[in-house]
């Protein structure tokens, strides 16, 4: 794996979020204690970020909160440039995928909601937004975080098929879904999202060696390791 | 006529989660669909959807959809002719 490098991690979840430039924060009181009791609805794009983000407020909680990673993650990135951007693959890991929109579609079916019953459209709205053309994935996992989308991107980067390769594992699962979730489906979190920036070594400056951590542990562990620490 | 107006931005809002979006930004006789509203394909169906479920009003014909959805007004004037409930 030498060969290939993380650029760039963006992470959020109940303890807070960051990037691997300015290291993890705590969210403000009293939305800290809304986002531990799994109250996403309170969590805009505007607690994080100053740009616009159109149709956030329409999109699933999956896509926003994967969007808020990759966003996280691309604040830190300065010297991606837009050709860098259509040479980007992209791979998603979820365990829990759509399961939030598919019971909301079950409770009201509605065209909005129907759109958002694929765990894939997380891809696509993180793409239409930073205008990603490489390949793309979405594993469907069995619960804990794998190593499995970064096995994918690096043989992506090595076969010359993507330039640069984000991994991002994304769930987000409202309170009533759950409570309905098979008690084997062991999740760190009910809601969270991480994003890794891998590529291939060069003399960039702040590229991290890939460790043998899941693609969650590496984000986590490399947004904690970061000065505000 | 003009309550229904208002009734139907408000609707508008709810039904599409338009945030940011007050119902005096919403002009009564501007174009709903084409404008600052930012609205897509999917966001008209949803608008048949919610006449249909709030005023038991089914579209069968995109050409009347075409017409009611000219503007909020000429959509209150179609739910006041049609509704059911």
């Amino acid at each position: 794996m030498s060969d290939i490098v993380i650029k760039a991690a963006g992470w959020l979840g109940p303890e807070g979020f960051g990037n691997d430039l300015a290291g993890l924060a705590n969210w403000p009181a009293p939305l800290g204690e809304a986002l531990r009791r799994g109250e996403l609805e309170e969590l805009r794009w505007s607690e994080l970020f100053d740009s616009e983000a159109e149709r956030f407020a329409r999109m699933d909680w999956l896509s926003r909160l994967g969007l808020m990673a990759v966003e996280l993650l691309d604040a830190r990135f300065e010297t991606w440039d837009a050709q860098d951007r259509e040479q980007t693959g992209i791979c998603v890991e979820t365990a829990t995928g759509c399961l939030t929109s598919d019971a909301e579609f079950l409770r009201l079916p509605r065209p909005t909601v129907f759109t958002y019953t694929l765990p894939s459209t997380v891809i696509g709205e993180i793409c239409i937004r930073h205008r990603f053309k490489g390949p793309m994935l979405c594993l469907m996992s069995s619960g804990k975080s794998t190593r499995a989308t970064i096995d994918e991107a690096a043989g992506w980067l090595r076969e010359g098929s993507a330039k640069a390769c984000l991994c991002v594992s994304c769930e987000a699962v409202s309170p009533d879904v759950a409570a309905l979730l098979p008690p084997d489906l062991a999740l760190e979190n009910k809601w969270q999202a991480c994003a890794l920036l891998l590529g291939r070594k060069s003399g960039a400056p702040r590229q991290h060696a890939l460790g043998k951590g899941t693609l969650t542990e590496t984000c986590r562990h490399l947004c904690r390791a970061a000065r505000r620490c | 006529m003009e309550a229904l107006v208002e009734e139907l931005k408000n609707k508008i809002i709810a039904a599409l989660s338009l945030e940011d979006i007050k119902p005096a930004d919403i002009k009564a006789d501007e174009p709903i669909f084409g404008t600052g509203l930012g609205l897509d394909s999917i966001d008209s169906l949803e608008l048949v959807s919610m006449l249909e479920r709030d005023y038991g009003i089914l579209i069968e014909e995109m050409s009347v959809a075409q017409k009611a959805f000219a503007s909020v007004r000429t959509l209150a004037e179609f739910v006041a002719k049609n509704r059911k409930n």
